[in-house]
């Protein structure tokens, strides 16, 4: 009977892993890309083609109208990928997630505009009628994903790599908290000290570090919504004033600089380094639960 | 999103179950006791014991042969490589989202500054 109560155990550790909170590209994303690479392989066939050039220029405008069309198709399927996964998120669980409610739904603002903006840009490549219009369209589509959305993706990414990282830490205490109540009911108390110093203390301190880290990241999403609020109240850009200041500190003596590389190197953590740190964690935390696991099974065996 | 894992083991729990034989005498043991009367739950009344004695053996011999199943028979309920694999699979899936907006934002930019230039 002693056995089948650590066979309990070892299902309780098994019992929750964090399936089902992971999305991987949808596969009509991953169709869209390939379209997007055929039409841009065929604008290269006929470039090598045995064509005259005026055929060549001709299937030229049409084969680049066909790739331009692709490459905001792709870009639409991508931002309402996004889209859902954003909205999909739990946020909003105390007064700092409020904040960061609210910038979730400034950036669903923004992915509804960009949908808008794809649907004009398609009907301006509709309408195009020669070869420099399209390019000139393909152009201005570059420079708009390149100044506008990849910024706007990249915090959407952040914020629900966050998120998604959170529900990964829920699931780890939820995991923890069931193995500790399991291990009081079923192992023997001279046992339980010494598993909670090998396993279940050390899971517990990574966890923690788990959170540090993803609270960091969140801090730094936080700033988003200032930046926000700055651009809001002022459209001003003074890229110049920062400059100004680095010229004027002027000498520093050697034990400050090394203090202001530490502390630059604190700062240069971007959200991505943060969520992998916390994952690590995460990581180093279940890989102390198999041990357990492991260990818990040798025992039974034992006996 | 069902894991192929959890599956597994959903359909472990599923197998176990006592013989039928045994299923039968308790069922025969436990429903012969109270026909046609009230359900009395004196624990000193024989029926009730009876009854009680038959859902603990089933209990017990439910967990023996769960028990044989987990560790002996399948090694994928026991193999810690197997869970650690799956787990270091999603924990990869996870940043690779990340990761592939990075690749296809400069993928899509070098295609547009191809569609850009002309011939």
């Amino acid at each position: 009977m002693k056995k089948f109560l650590h066979i309990s155990l070892i299902v309780s550790i098994f019992a929750i892993i964090p399936f089902g909170f992971v999305y991987a590209q949808p596969e009509i994303i991953k169709d869209s890309h390939r379209e997007v690479i055929d039409s841009v392989d065929k604008i290269y066939e006929v470039r090598e083609s045995n064509l005259t050039q005026q055929e060549k220029l001709a299937k030229e405008m049409e084969l680049k109208k066909t790739a331009l069309d692709k490459v905001v198709e792709f870009s639409i399927l991508e931002t309402e990928n996004f889209k859902t996964n954003l909205i999909n998120l739990e946020v909003g669980e105390d007064e700092f997630e409020a904040e960061l409610l609210a910038l979730r739904d400034t950036l669903l603002i923004k992915l509804d505009d960009y949908l808008e903006h794809f649907d004009f840009v398609r009907n301006g490549i509709k309408a195009s009628d020669n070869l420099e219009i399209v390019q000139s369209i393909a152009g201005s589509f570059n420079d708009w994903r390149e100044f506008t959305y990849n910024p706007e993706i990249k915090k959407v990414i952040e914020f629900i790599l966050i998120f998604q990282n959170k529900s990964f830490i829920k699931l780890a205490d939820l995991r923890f908290g069931k193995i500790a109540s399991d291990l009081r009911t079923v192992i023997s108390p001279k046992l339980q000290s010494s598993i909670r110093q090998q396993f279940l203390n050390p899971a517990a301190i990574s966890i923690r570090g788990a959170r540090e880290f993803n609270n960091r990241a969140m801090a730094l999403l936080a700033d988003y919504i200032s930046e926000e609020k700055a651009f809001g109240e002022s459209e001003i850009d003074t890229p110049g004033l920062e400059e100004e200041a680095a010229f004027d500190s002027g000498f520093v003596p050697e034990e400050e600089i090394a203090v202001k590389e530490d502390e630059k190197q604190v700062e240069e953590l971007t959200i991505r380094d943060l969520v992998i740190s916390s994952l690590q964690k995460l990581k180093d935390a279940y890989s102390k639960f198999l041990s357990l696991r492991d260990f818990v099974g040798g025992q039974s065996g034992e006996q | 999103m069902e894991d192929k894992f959890l599956k597994n083991i959903r359909e472990e729990f599923n197998k176990i179950e006592p013989s039928q034989e045994f299923k039968n005498r308790s069922s025969r043991l436990i429903f012969s006791s109270y026909q046609n009367r009230p359900i009395n739950f004196n624990f000193f009344n024989p029926s009730f014991v009876i009854g009680l004695v038959g859902v603990l053996t089933i209990f017990a011999v439910g967990g023996l042969i769960f028990n044989n199943l987990s560790l002996s028979e399948h090694s994928n309920f026991n193999g810690a490589e197997l869970l650690s694999e799956a787990e270091n699979l999603n924990f990869q899936i996870h940043l690779e989202e990340a990761e592939y907006f990075d690749d296809s934002a400069k993928e899509i930019a070098a295609i547009l500054k191809e569609i850009e230039q002309s011939n």
